[in-house]
């Protein structure tokens, strides 16, 4: 069954949710041969997790740009808010 | 003024006009002063034509005709006055002059030095807003083709806006509010006033040197159109259709559309609703993700008890191949009494009358259809075997696992212990094999560990 291995699971947050979206959709439609159907249960399950952490780890941050240098070399610091 | 001309200048122009002779530059200067002393500054209203920019050492002139219906004359504006302008002088504009009136005396040409100009009847800004927008439109940079998606879910944002502005701080609640996970990078700029403009490009500027920016907002609170105004200007159109992100503008209330709008990516009506757009909601996104990982789970629980119920026929393969074994020994029982016939019952029925003789034959002919119908059944039941039984899963490329005692299909890793013996089946002969550990399996989240906190009970 690892000879089909499914790929790596794509970078960005938006895709990795379009990409559990469609397995859903795929198995749910129940049409995929079994084999197929349990390398998108393993990679769904691994979308589903890497999202679930992507977002848990996630805390909200303000930031204020002090520069930017070309080099790409970024300096900033948090936002003081007088409340 | 009349007798302005005569006895004013030195004594070589002493006496009766008609005998005094003036060089041509003379006569032009002084008639120069008299159109300055006499007018001033004067207000004229009139159309444009024929103009023209004259670029030097990077500053422009105008030169060019202001008309009615009935008459013309030359103008021309110097470098500061037309810098000062925020619109492009275009023949056919109605404009009102602020103007010295005065001869260009090289030419002897009467014209009005333009001190100040702006268009009659319309507002300035609402002019020079048309302009550009006419002149981006035919460029194409409002094309919806050029808009790029700006993501759903973005991870960090950069925002360009002043730190004072009232803009800011709901941007800052709503998104808060709405996403936890939301990470902000404000790029400071003066968003309204002389200079604004250059701030807010080299802020957009900076954002793109970010390296995981996900989009950038562009953002202020409503004002008056001379507030709002460095949204209109070229500067930051040019700046906002050259950025690297996606780019969502938020300026003033809902009515007000500016360049910078037009130019974005996404515009929002109001900087809270911009705050909307990119603080997706956290939790309801979650809940997505949950409820999909829990469909996924009950498609795999269906699908694992369709596998179960394929693999229940192996087991009772056991049963059928007694019954495959019966029906080949009834077979061979039918063959042998055939056989049979002919050495007794058959020859008696042929030695005696042809009804008897034809009675025989049909016998034989009964005794092979029940063997043909015997093997008939025999192959299709053997084909049912493939196609429900465990052969087409193990085609598949699948494995049965058994206890070899008893010989039933292991289902969980509950069942084992490191060190039992375990028989596997292949698509081709078997294996016999023993646990080295146990783990979880496809779906991590069913956890079946013997050492595990749950599956100790169950085991």
């Amino acid at each position: 069954m690892s000879a089909q291995r499914s790929q790596d699971i794509p970078e960005s947050f938006e895709e990795r949710i379009e990409r559990l979206e469609e397995i859903v959709g795929l198995l749910e439609q129940g049409e995929e041969p079994l084999e197929r159907s349990l390398v998108l249960f393993e990679e769904g399950i691994r979308l589903a997790r890497a999202c679930q952490g992507q977002i848990e780890d996630a805390r909200q941050r303000v930031e204020v740009l002090l520069a930017a240098a070309e080099e790409g070399a970024v300096r900033t610091e948090p936002l003081t808010e007088d409340e | 003024m009349s007798a302005g001309l005569s006895g004013r200048d030195g004594s070589a122009r002493s006496g009766a006009p008609e005998t005094v002779v003036w060089s041509v530059s003379e006569l032009n200067r002084r008639v120069r002063d008299l159109l300055q002393d006499t007018f001033g500054a004067v207000r004229v209203e009139g159309e444009l034509s024929g103009i023209k920019y004259y670029r030097s050492g990077g500053r422009e002139r105008v030169y060019g005709t202001l008309k009615d219906a009935g008459a013309e004359v030359r103008i021309v504006l110097w470098e500061e006055t037309v810098a000062a302008l925020r619109f492009r002088l275009e023949d056919g504009l109605q404009v009102q002059v602020l103007a010295e009136v005065t001869l260009y005396p090289q030419r002897g040409q009467f014209q009005l030095v333009v001190r100040q100009l702006r268009p009659a009847g319309v507002g300035e800004l609402e002019l020079a807003f048309q302009q550009l927008k006419e002149r981006l439109e035919q460029e194409g940079l409002f094309a919806p083709e050029r808009k790029r998606p700006v993501p759903l879910r973005p991870f960090r944002v950069g925002v360009v806006t002043s730190l004072q502005a009232a803009a800011l701080e709901d941007f800052l609640q709503i998104t808060r509010r709405r996403n936890p996970a939301l990470r902000l990078l404000i790029a400071p700029a003066r968003v309204q006033g002389e200079g604004a403009a250059a701030e807010i490009v080299s802020a957009l500027e900076a954002l793109q040197r970010v390296p995981d920016l996900d989009c950038v907002v562009l953002t202020r609170g409503g004002g008056s159109l001379e507030d709002l105004w460095p949204f209109n200007e070229e500067a930051v159109a040019r700046a906002v259709a050259a950025c690297r992100l996606p780019v969502v503008s938020a300026v003033g209330h809902e009515t007000d559309w500016t360049i910078c709008d037009l130019v974005a990516d996404l515009r929002m009506p109001t900087p809270s609703a911009a705050a909307e757009q990119v603080a997706w909601l956290r939790d309801e996104t979650r809940d997505g993700i949950s409820s999909s990982r829990e469909r996924i789970r009950r498609v795999l629980e269906r699908r694992l008890t369709e596998l179960e119920r394929q693999v229940r026929w192996f087991g009772r393969a056991h049963g059928f191949l007694r019954l495959r074994s019966r029906l080949r020994e009834a077979a061979q029982q039918c063959d042998e009494a055939v056989r049979r016939l002919p050495t007794g019952l058959l020859r008696r029925f042929e030695q005696s009358d042809g009804r008897n003789r034809e009675s025989g034959r049909r016998l034989r002919t009964a005794a092979g259809a029940l063997i043909e119908r015997q093997g008939l059944r025999l192959t299709q039941l053997e084909r049912t075997m493939k196609a429900l039984g465990p052969t087409a899963v193990l085609e598949r490329g699948y494995a049965i696992a058994r206890h070899p005692q008893g010989g039933e299909v292991v289902r969980s890793s509950r069942e084992l212990e490191p060190g039992a013996p375990l028989e596997v089946y292949l698509r081709e002969g078997r294996a016999d094999v023993r646990v080295e550990r146990t783990g979880p399996g496809l779906e991590g989240g069913r956890e079946a560990t013997r050492e595990g906190p749950g599956g100790s009970e169950r085991a």
